[in-house]
């Protein structure tokens, strides 16, 4: 579903993520960790195009991301992205969050985009909300109500950075659940999330990241159990 | 909430009297601070008018009564500046959201055209601009005043306007973008759908603000003949020679005009979520 070879990203004059490679198969839900500052969520913007390679090759669905000639919208609408802080877009209610794009990028009909947004607000959860505005919501609803912007438009691919980082605690089993739900519907879905329950509970592989590189990937009980490298070990004594 | 305090706190010539914290992130001044401050900005003006008025009076003899016979002259000469100033905002709202855009462009071509354009004009006086558009351009073309006051004011305040709309644009989370890129919305679309909406909406205050000084920076086309507010108490003071009585009328109009603007925008400030 998802390869990447050797791809290296510069921020200037710092290199944020060196010669990393990785496969990702359909259906698979792959965790990354690492510290804070590692390059796990630069990985997540470089494979659906919004941050430039400086080397390297990424391809989702057969797609070449970094090829200037390739249709980019029409590869986003097919990989969902959630982000740390939501970014809802708060001068919209919560229904036309989730229509806006179906509409304006896919072209659906508003009434096909609205039944659709009922059925994906009730499946987060949360049908009441139709018409409140995400200022109204709380910090576990907005991710909620992202989650359903990012499937209405049926990408096969779901990205998440670190989606319930700036949750309060009580609500971040809401989240979790719903992409629990998605992982059993075997969504293909790439999580960074310190959530270490939730990754022991849906990962099929965890890779482990540091200053940019790809230092362990296993599936995830090996990945746990019996880590191979000292780094790995050091940062999961510090995390668990 | 009125309470003891804004009663002392009524008075704004008592240096004493505070108002709590002085600033607040977020803070929006209350009913009674507006009144309070202008009924400040009210006392020191008939202060000054005042002392300016007793100490004129030894060698100067008042004919207020003089300017009562232009009030069809006056009114015409309001309805012009309205005119001028109204026009010209449309336009420099237009003109400058799209310098204000392309200074945020991606494209460095764009960003350098309205860096250029921006510097340029600031560094110009707005006088200049507008003598050079009448007698410059304005001859070559056949402009008549009223046209070319527009084109100068326009390309002036557009400088403005667009530095506004770029601070507007740029004050919105890079998250935004994304959000609309990744999913798969195009940058135009993000722009006009999720950027722009949110940008205007957090600069309305200052464009209004902007508008403001549009209406006094007006008063320098009467340098081209447009028979506006500035132009008509010049044209009364020759032919009455009640310079005085003339000119404070004039500052007196545009006082109240710009004041009335500046308390709409704050009226029009609470009214409009940041958010």
């Amino acid at each position: 579903m998802i390869q990447m070879e050797k791809i290296n990203k510069h921020y200037g004059d710092f290199q944020v993520l060196k010669d990393f490679s990785l496969n990702i198969e359909v259906g698979e839900v792959i965790v990354l960790i690492g510290a804070s500052g590692s390059g796990k969520s630069t990985l997540l913007r470089c494979i659906n195009g919004l941050e430039r390679l400086k080397s390297g090759e990424i391809f989702v669905d057969k797609i070449r991301v970094n090829d200037p000639r390739a249709d980019i919208n029409k590869l986003r609408s097919k990989i969902g992205m959630v982000f740390q802080d939501f970014n809802l877009f708060p001068h919209m209610r919560v229904s036309k969050n989730i229509t806006f794009a179906p509409i304006k990028v896919k072209g659906v009909s508003q009434a096909e985009a609205e039944q659709m947004a009922h059925s994906l607000l009730a499946k987060v959860g949360m049908p009441e909300k139709w018409n409140a505005y995400p200022s109204e919501l709380s910090g576990g609803q907005k991710q909620r109500v992202a989650i359903a912007r990012a499937l209405a438009m049926q990408p096969t691919v779901m990205l998440f950075d670190e989606p319930t980082s700036a949750l309060d605690p009580e609500m971040i089993k809401e989240v979790l659940d719903v992409m629990i739900d998605l992982a059993r519907e075997k969504m293909t879905m790439v999580v960074v999330t310190h959530e270490m329950g939730f990754a022991r509970k849906v990962a099929d592989r965890i890779v482990f990241i540091d200053e940019g590189r790809l230092v362990e990937e296993a599936p995830t009980e090996t990945f746990f159990e019996s880590p191979r490298h000292d780094r790995t070990k050091r940062f999961l004594d510090q995390i668990l | 909430m009125p309470t003891k305090n804004n009663i002392v706190n009524f008075f704004p010539l008592m240096v004493t009297a505070k108002t709590g914290e002085s600033w607040e992130p977020g803070e929006k001044a209350s009913w009674v601070d507006l009144i309070r401050r202008v009924v400040a900005v009210g006392m020191i003006a008939t202060f000054v008018l005042l002392i300016m008025y007793i100490k004129a009076q030894e060698h100067y003899t008042f004919r207020w009564t003089v300017l009562v016979g232009f009030k069809q002259a006056y009114w015409m000469g309001f309805l012009l500046t309205m005119k001028i100033s109204v026009v010209t905002l449309f336009f420099s709202i237009i003109f400058g959201g799209l310098i204000g855009m392309a200074s945020v462009s991606r494209r460095v071509f764009l960003k350098d055209l309205a860096f250029a354009y921006v510097e340029g004009i600031r560094n110009i006086p707005l006088l200049v601009i507008v003598l050079l558009v009448y007698f410059g351009i304005g001859t070559l073309f056949h402009l008549p005043s009223f046209p070319a006051a527009v084109i100068a004011l326009t390309a002036f305040e557009s400088a403005f306007f667009a530095e506004i709309i770029r601070g507007g644009i740029q004050s919105i989370p890079r998250g935004q973008i994304w959000a609309g890129r990744s999913l798969g919305v195009s940058y135009g679309m993000t722009m006009r759908y999720i950027i722009l909406p949110q940008a205007v909406r957090r600069v309305i205050p200052a464009l209004a603000g902007q508008f403001v000084n549009l209406v006094k920076d007006s008063s320098l086309t009467s340098a081209i003949s447009l028979v506006e507010l500035t132009l008509v108490s010049r044209q009364i003071m020759t032919a009455t020679f009640a310079a005085f009585e003339s000119y404070i009328a004039i500052a007196l109009f545009y006082f109240s005009i710009c004041l009335s603007l500046s308390l709409l925008t704050k009226i029009l400030e609470r009214k409009i979520p940041v958010e």
